[in-house]
């Protein structure tokens, strides 16, 4: 083997594995260090405008638009992933790039709005992006899927975070996400409650929808679940065989899965439960601790809980703590951990 | 969940692999396995018989098999503080040759592990270095006329820019 150095990798290697591990503006500088790559970073495959490249470039944010403007066009291989900060300052040309990538067959997209103005509507534009198998959105308003949205084929993985959503806007994605596994609602709201239906949903999280009230899941391919400081979970699905990861934040949960079944559970961990769902937190660990044989672990974190107890609630408290780790003895197999001390979420 | 019989056989074998020179390595099944392109390709020929490698001299192949046979058994059994102690002083002794070699090694072979431990390794070393910087930590010849350099940094002029915020912030509370 010949004596190789850096300048031997092919480019497409040196783009798509050393200089997307470097911010944009350093690889871009790449271009002045020898005649070979002058042109190299136009074939970044991963286009990434955070932060660190909006707080990198010296002038102003009208620059910064051009710049980035000017980044995509030059792009000339197909993008697989495309992340931009602080959409709402590049307003005027969102549309455009939005439109421009979806021509490039971009697969990974992830749009944050910055936080200090209302949520900005998002962009029509995205659903043009039919090639997508994972979409993050941050911060934006979706009021309206338009007619000719024929759904995002290819979606595996939907994230939003502080997304308002219509009721119809939520509904038609969904629906028309045919191979969806992973979804994660943080702080979205909607004016109705939440209805989450799919054939292939594998993993779901639920986090911090304090304002909806109901959230309802029938998702019959579910393998995880994580719910954190959300009202009302009702899993329509009465029979859980596949779930086997059940995470939930019983504080604010008053009812949770009517389930005839929970055989498949592996792993259950309860963050926090307060004085009126703390029976059925007992209720439920006791159901699983008997009714789980593959149960390899149960977290029950009481941290939060213990200062919302009224006082004669904590004699009892106590007694049905006593009772679960009688239960945990019983279960010599099951990793049991029951803890009190502060701890950082 | 129960293993198929023919599965835990498997898990057995050695398999076999020849390299640029000729020669043969044998390699556990388990340390094969971490190569996507060695799965694909015995799932389809089963273990018997050898697998070319005709690009990969026996000196990288050594490394490979040093860092997948660990990553085996650390999968389970080490802490992460502790596999992490271990990538350091794998990477430690590489020249660059070798680190590049591995590279390419790593990305005919599919073991993305040990691909994104190399290229984290040299994207650190070119993070935050000028242009001439990397020539020098890479040996590179600068081909580049002063003409052409120059065009360089005005055609993405941003790029070549210090910083400016933190300036700019320092402005406003001397003003303030």
């Amino acid at each position: 083997m010949g004596k190789i150095n850096l300048v031997n990798l092919p480019d497409d290697l040196l783009c798509s594995q050393i200089l997307t591990r470097i911010p944009l503006k350093e690889a871009v500088r790449f271009s002045a260090v020898s005649r070979k790559w002058c042109k190299v970073w136009t074939r970044l495959p991963h286009l990434k405008f955070t932060d660190e490249f909006f707080n990198s470039i010296s002038t102003n944010a009208n620059m910064a638009e051009d710049i980035i403007n000017k980044i995509i066009h030059m792009q000339c291989v197909n993008l697989e992933s495309f992340e931009l900060h602080n959409c709402d300052r590049c307003e005027s040309s969102i549309h455009k790039w939005l439109l421009w990538i979806s021509l490039s067959g971009v697969k990974c997209l992830h749009l944050k709005s910055s936080t200090i103005r209302m949520q900005m509507e998002v962009s029509e534009s995205i659903f043009s992006c039919m090639t997508l198998t994972s979409l993050s959105l941050e911060y934006f308003k979706i009021t309206e899927v338009p007619a000719r949205f024929l759904g995002f084929s290819q979606l595996v993985s939907l994230y939003l975070d502080q997304v308002e959503l219509s009721e119809q806007a939520f509904e038609v994605i969904l629906k028309l996400c045919g191979c969806l596994q992973y979804l994660t609602v943080d702080a979205c709201s909607s004016p109705s409650n939440f209805l989450i239906i799919s054939s292939t949903l594998k993993s779901l999280a639920l986090v911090r929808l304090d304002k909806t009230c109901l959230v309802e899941v029938n998702c019959p391919r579910l393998e995880s679940i994580k719910v954190c400081q959300i009202l009302e979970l009702v899993i329509v699905n009465i029979c859980l065989p596949v779930c086997v990861h059940l995470e939930a934040d019983f504080h604010h949960l008053q009812h949770f899965v009517t389930v005839k079944s929970l055989r498949k559970v592996i792993y259950f961990e309860v963050y926090s439960m307060n004085g009126e769902s703390y029976h059925s937190v007992v209720l439920l660990c006791s159901r699983i601790m008997k009714g789980a044989p593959l149960l390899k672990t149960v977290r029950i974190n009481l941290v939060n809980s213990i200062q919302i107890f009224e006082p004669d609630e904590i004699d009892y408290f106590l007694r049905t703590v006593n009772g679960l780790l009688c239960l945990a003895g019983d279960s010599p197999k099951v990793r049991f951990s029951l803890s009190w001390g502060s701890t950082a979420k | 969940m129960a293993e198929d019989p023919t599965a835990a056989m498997a898990k057995e074998c050695k398999v076999r692999l020849k390299i640029s020179d000729d020669t043969i390595f044998e390699v556990e099944y388990a340390v094969a396995m971490q190569s996507q392109m060695l799965k694909n390709a015995l799932s389809d020929t089963g273990t018997d018989g050898t697998v070319p490698l005709h690009n990969i001299s026996s000196e990288i192949m050594a490394k490979v098999v040093e860092y997948c046979a660990y990553h085996v058994n650390a999968a389970n059994t080490i802490s992460e503080k502790d596999v992490k102690i271990w990538d350091q002083e794998f990477l430690k002794d590489l020249d660059q040759a070798t680190l590049f070699n591995l590279i390419m090694a790593t990305q005919y072979m599919v073991i993305h592990n040990l691909q994104d431990l190399i290229c984290q390794t040299v994207a650190d070393r070119i993070k935050d270095k000028s242009a001439e910087e990397v020539r020098e930590i890479f040996n590179i010849q600068n081909d580049l006329t002063p003409e052409e350099e120059e065009e360089i940094r005005h055609e993405n002029q941003w790029a070549f820019e210090e910083e400016g915020w933190p300036e700019i912030q320092e402005e406003v509370r001397l003003e303030g």
